[in-house]
């Protein structure tokens, strides 16, 4: 794909988009406290790339004054390395980027505002069942390096990534830290480069969630070799609803979902591009630091 | 030196009927998303082990997934099974293991990662597809305890 100056330029605004967001400490915890003066709700202007895990000991260390550390760790006492975040009754999957957790669940059609993004802490009842655990900043770093890893190996059967020293892998994650954009994309241009002699990445890199449904992930290359030409949104869309239709009949679902891709709203960064936007174009430009494109699709209501 | 789809389905077909000939645990779990191995056991703590096999379309290779829980059902943590485990291993804990979405269930397991299981597989890569697959789940299940009968090593 052809780079402009002005490609860059989105990467680097993309870079640049924040959410604001209020964390409130739930009523059952509130209940809790040993203060007299109850804890004000904390307000955080959050990077869409980055993840929640990386603010929990932020958040832990301003809730910590109002409880007694918990000498017992079982998952059901409250203690704040059971910290877990939730919204409207959903435990946030915060292994995925702040940006697409707000897209799918926060940012539908008909409302008007939902700025800030209202979220619930919980100090108790830390769900294992659902969402991961991130005891340490390490581990949230190999959760990243892992999803990187296994984007690599899509776009270019991981040489790229496999090649890099480790100080590279170790400057992609701080600068993602840091907020330091040209610091990551000076090691991320050549997770976007080509290899084997092609004009394009070996499969994309994507996962496409819808409300209710865990998220799709499937094989896709970009180009089309019999029709020479170059796979859209749309393309991509069409074939990941069909697909998953096909699940849900075999599966023998009472609904199987729409799939029309005009009937959805297609977010990205909290963004429509266009559906006819090259595949291509919006791995190298619209992914995530964790190099995956993460597409929410929004039903639209009539 | 990866597998298709259909070796990875093939080679795990034939295991099933092994261990039933055998009268071992594993069991083949068919679904519209994918089909998988599940082995499940309980150890002499009480420590209830489930090791799920499944296929990577993103790396072409089988991957490990598994949970180790008290009989309460509570999770093992990344720390608890690293101190299961470290005496087996003599590698940074998470380079070897993180916790992630299982890509059927979409709950939470540990896995063993799979970006080093193609440089594994070179070293066999004279041999059957069968024979690859077994060589890849003893080397790999047998840092997370998984026992694995020598029964399926003799054709």
């Amino acid at each position: 794909m052809g780079q402009s100056i002005d490609d860059k330029e989105i990467t680097r605004e993309l870079w640049q988009s924040r959410l604001p967001i209020c964390f409130i400490l739930s009523d059952e915890d509130m209940s809790k406290v040993n203060r007299s003066e109850l804890p004000e709700p904390l307000y955080l202007m959050l990077a869409r790339h980055s993840y929640f895990p990386c603010i929990i000991e932020k958040i832990h260390r301003y809730y910590s004054t109002y409880f007694k550390e918990n000498v017992n760790e079982t998952t059901n006492n409250i203690n704040l390395a059971n910290l877990w975040l939730e919204f409207e009754s959903i435990p946030l999957k915060w292994h995925y980027p702040i940006g697409v957790l707000y897209d799918l669940y926060a940012s539908s059609v008909s409302s008007t505002s939902h700025l800030p993004w209202q979220i619930t802490v919980h100090l108790s009842k830390f769900p294992e069942g659902e969402i991961l655990r991130f005891p340490d900043k390490e581990s949230i770093e190999a959760h990243y390096m892992s999803t990187i890893k296994e984007a690599d190996a899509l776009k270019h059967k991981g040489q790229i990534i496999g090649d890099m020293q480790k100080r590279d892998h170790k400057q992609l994650w701080n600068s993602l830290l840091q907020d330091k954009y040209d610091g990551f994309w000076n090691i991320n241009n050549k997770l976007m480069n080509y290899t084997d002699n092609l004009q394009y990445f070996r499969y994309i890199p994507f996962r496409v969630y819808i409300v209710d449904k865990p998220f799709i992930q499937k094989l896709f290359s970009p180009y089309d070799i019999d029709q020479d030409k170059f796979m859209t949104l749309n393309d991509l869309l069409d074939f990941v609803l069909h697909h998953e239709a096909q699940c849900e009949l075999l599966a023998n679902e009472k609904k199987i979902l729409n799939t029309n891709v005009d009937d959805y709203q297609v977010i990205i960064h909290g963004i429509q591009p266009p559906i006819n936007t090259p595949i291509q174009w919006l791995s190298e430009h619209f992914s995530y630091p964790d190099n995956f494109l993460h597409i929410c699709l929004i039903e639209k209501r009539t | 030196m990866t597998f298709t789809l259909d070796e990875f389905n093939q080679c795990i077909n034939d295991l099933y009927d092994q261990s039933k000939q055998i009268h071992d645990r594993w069991q083949l779990i068919k679904t519209p998303k994918g089909t998988y191995l599940i082995y499940s056991f309980i150890d002499d703590n009480c420590l209830k082990y489930d090791f799920h096999i499944v296929f990577s379309e993103s790396y072409s290779v089988p991957v490990l997934y598994f949970n180790i829980s008290h009989l309460d059902g509570s999770l093992l943590s990344l720390d608890d099974v690293w101190k299961l485990f470290a005496h087996k291993n003599n590698s940074n804990m998470y380079e070897t293991i993180t916790q992630q979405e299982h890509p059927i269930l979409h709950r939470p397991f540990f896995i063993l990662h799979p970006c080093h299981t193609e440089k594994l597989l070179k070293q066999v890569s004279d041999q059957s597809m069968n024979k690859k697959f077994l060589f890849w789940l003893s080397i790999y299940g047998q840092s997370v305890g998984l026992p694995l009968s020598v029964n399926y090593a003799i054709d």
